[in-house]
């Protein structure tokens, strides 16, 4: 009677490498560059870092941004995008208020959209911010984090041109 | 076979040769990107750094930068602050030096458009205390080539969001 040592060298081999080493290897292969080209030009995962954008995404955690999204179609009010600053490494979460060719301002706190006060179901405090009015170009848009409960001066906003947009937050 | 080994051979050595080229003479943009990575390393404060390696760093500073330097600073709700001379600029850096300890900048995503003798880059500085929370802000410097070296003439803030 023989009994299988399950510490032998040759099953750890089998286990780690497979019954055919050769497949192994190319599911290796296959799954590392598929994982590269998903999570470097697709989907970017970004860990939070900082309050603007609280309650909707709390300092530390983890998200991804769909480069994708805005591929067939521009970017809606009440999206939350991720914005570029030189480059990819470091990207500010905000949500999209306003859209091309409207007026922003911020009066009491109270976003205006062409004078017309804007229903923000994501913002739970609100400082008494004053932005005075702002046209926006043809292909700009205004950004703003859901966090207005911090002051202003540390608060980051304001508005950007579409070729700032690196993509969509996930969820 | 023989034909395919010596295809190899001279395929690795003209890969090596063209990286050695590369190594030793770097294009301006690849030695602008190491000279601000450099003085990314020199602002930055370790955790224990000795006086005598403080005073290293302090005399390393200024050679990063021309003499008549500018830096303009925009703080949100103070407004902005013009740098006019490396001596001014060295005392605002031994100041934040003497202040923080354990401070690591990094500037990331450089993008460099060298035109002739001069040139700029555009940055962003994340700046990490030991305690306290991450600073980050993008820069675009203004580099000039004077002594065969590339040296910092112009730092501005740039507003991601106007």
């Amino acid at each position: 009677m023989t009994v299988a040592n399950s510490s032998s060298p040759l099953n750890w081999k089998g286990f780690v490498f497979g019954r055919n080493p050769k497949r192994t290897a190319i599911r290796a292969v296959v799954l590392a560059v598929t994982s590269l080209l998903l999570f470097r030009f697709i989907l970017l995962p970004v860990r939070i870092m900082g309050i603007s954008m609280e309650p909707t995404y709390r300092n530390g955690t983890v998200n991804f941004v769909n480069r994708f999204a805005y591929r067939w179609h521009p970017p809606q009010r009440g999206d939350v995008v991720a914005i570029k600053t030189s480059g990819l490494h470091i990207l500010y979460f905000k949500r999209t208020i306003g859209l091309p060719g409207e007026t922003v301002a911020i009066s009491n706190g109270i976003v205006l959209i062409n004078d017309q006060p804007l229903r923000e179901p994501w913002v739970r405090y609100r400082e008494p911010w004053q932005v005075p009015p702002c046209k926006l170009g043809a292909d700009e848009y205004f950004f703003i984090g859901d966090n207005r409960g911090m002051p202003q001066q540390q608060h980051e906003f304001g508005r950007a041109g579409i070729d700032r947009i690196a993509g969509k937050v996930l969820w | 076979m023989k034909t395919l080994r010596w295809l190899f051979a001279l395929a690795l050595v003209a890969g090596c040769g063209w990286f050695a080229f590369r190594y030793l003479s770097p294009t301006p943009e690849q030695r602008i990107r190491k000279q601000l990575n450099s003085l990314a390393e020199t602002v930055s404060i370790p955790a224990k750094v000795t006086p005598v390696k403080m005073m290293m760093l302090a005399t390393r500073l200024p050679d990063y930068f021309t003499r008549d330097v500018q830096v303009e600073v925009q703080v949100p709700g103070e407004g902005r602050h013009t740098f006019g001379s490396r001596e001014e600029l060295m005392q605002v850096v031994q100041g934040a030096w003497s202040r923080n300890n354990n401070v690591k900048v990094e500037f990331l995503d450089i993008n460099v458009k060298p035109q002739g003798e001069t040139a700029t880059a555009e940055l962003t500085a994340k700046v990490s205390p030991g305690s306290g929370e991450l600073w980050v802000q993008q820069l675009l410097f203004q580099l000039s080539h004077t002594n065969k070296e590339w040296r910092v003439a112009r730092i501005e803030f740039v507003r991601t969001l106007r």
